[in-house]
């Protein structure tokens, strides 16, 4: 497990610099096969099931996405998607809202609107393939090894803490919370992927890694929704990666957890 | 009189770092998953077509530069504004005299430069929107790293948002 670990989190450490002076550029991607480079550093390479029907796990996280909009109603009043993408934009481009140019704003909710339909299916294919180098290593190698001695819940959490604080070159660098070098967006991730690995843990369980990955592609392609309808003021609280979207992974988690407690654990 | 003027391959040159990582992210993910599915895809992933599928990548973001022209660019001073963009939108070969246009200069420093259109490592073409402190336009034109003056050119038939380095409302008067 130890090769796993140093792979896993050495390489976007190594990685940071060229993220950090090279924007844009396609390191991000690397990143997120980390975990399976890991895998096949410790000599542990599977070779996972691939079967058409886990892929209905990416449309699954619709749910989380629907209770972070409920969870912020009753504080918020919906604000459309101009204002969601005008402040995207503001916090993206490190400029006040007011400063972002009206033709931006509605060609990125007219492009976002209109397209999504028509790329659905790319977006199904290009962020499962993506978060399958992520899922390999989390759940299809970490969480099972520990789910030996700690029983399924208890490898989620751990395993859970150990993904949230893998992204922190990333986060380091403005990726969910849009600032860079803001330290809180290391704990705020770490507890978020705590919360929310029961969930994933269940998905794994139930669909495999092919599973597990669909459904981490559908969050990823799925949590702007919520930006139709919310602002991301403040960051760390009304965004799918802020406290919001985390307290919404607690009930569907705690149905995980109550569920996969129940699988036996791994030989 | 002050112009610049440069070609798509100058372009493609400055790009060439960020293609090549996208090539490099590409080819360790192609060799991770030939790892982990090395018994059903062996036969499928051959080192050859693993090369045809690279190649044909890199072919493709070739081609995407050929639908820029060969020079683009702007000359302003002596009278004449001249635009030469002719890609993502910003048109080629429009010729003003000055008189006819009203100008604004923005320094560079103060002002955000956002786009719809190309972006590279060297320069921004297209739809250009500039913002800042009293200052919020939009156009197309190109605007060029280490530029220290933005043009914002209004005149008869559109607005053109031109930058790049040595432009200078002095180098522009002569």
């Amino acid at each position: 497990m130890i090769r796993f670990l140093l792979v896993a989190f050495g390489l976007p450490w190594l990685l940071f610099p060229l993220m950090y002076y090279q924007v844009p550029g396609a390191w991000p991607l690397l990143v997120m096969f980390a975990p399976a480079l890991g895998v096949l550093a410790q000599g542990e390479a599977y070779e996972p099931e691939l079967r058409l029907r886990d892929l209905v796990a990416f449309a699954y996280p619709l749910a989380w996405v629907a209770i972070a909009a409920a969870v912020t109603a009753p504080f918020m009043a919906p604000a459309g998607p101009e204002a969601g993408a005008r402040h995207l934009l503001a916090r993206a481009l490190g400029v006040p809202p007011d400063s972002v140019p009206d033709t931006l704003v509605e060609f990125v909710v007219r492009y976002n609107l209109l397209a999504a339909p028509l790329l659905a299916p790319v977006a199904l294919a290009a962020n499962t393939f993506l978060a399958f180098g992520e899922e390999y290593g989390w759940r299809g190698y970490l969480t099972p090894r520990l789910a030996r001695r700690l029983g399924w819940v208890g490898a989620s959490l751990v395993v859970g803490a150990l993904w949230g604080l893998w992204h922190a070159p990333v986060l380091l660098l403005g990726h969910n919370y849009f600032q860079k070098f803001w330290w809180p967006s290391v704990p705020l991730f770490t507890l978020h992927c705590t919360v929310a690995s029961p969930t994933f843990t269940w998905v794994y369980l139930r669909h495999g890694v092919v599973g597990a990955a669909a459904f981490h592609g559908g969050v990823n392609a799925f949590a702007g929704i919520y930006f139709l309808l919310y602002p991301p003021e403040p960051p760390w609280l009304w965004n799918p990666a802020g406290l919001a979207g985390t307290l919404a992974w607690a009930p569907l988690s705690l149905y995980a957890a109550l569920r996969v407690r129940q699988a036996p654990r791994p030989a | 009189m002050y112009e610049f003027w440069v070609s798509r391959w100058e372009l493609l040159a400055a790009d060439a770092p960020l293609l090549a990582s996208a090539l490099a992210a590409a080819a360790v993910i192609i060799a991770v998953l030939y790892a982990i599915f090395r018994i059903r895809w062996r036969k499928v992933l051959t080192p050859p077509r693993i090369a045809l599928v690279a190649g044909t990548i890199a072919l493709a973001i070739f081609l995407i530069y050929l639908t820029a022209p060969e020079r683009m660019g702007f000359a302003v001073g002596g009278g004449r504004l001249a635009v030469y963009v002719g890609w993502w939108g910003a048109p080629y070969g429009r010729e003003y005299g000055l008189s006819d246009c009203a100008l604004e200069w923005v320094n560079a420093s103060s002002a955000h430069v956002m786009r719809i259109g190309y972006g590279g490592a060297r320069a921004a073409v297209g739809w250009l929107m500039v913002s800042g402190p009293g200052v919020k336009a939009e156009g197309y034109g190109i605007f060029v790293r280490g530029a220290e003056w933005i043009l914002i050119a209004r005149c008869p038939d559109g607005t053109y948002v031109l930058g790049a380095p040595g432009l200078s409302p002095e180098t522009a008067r002569d």
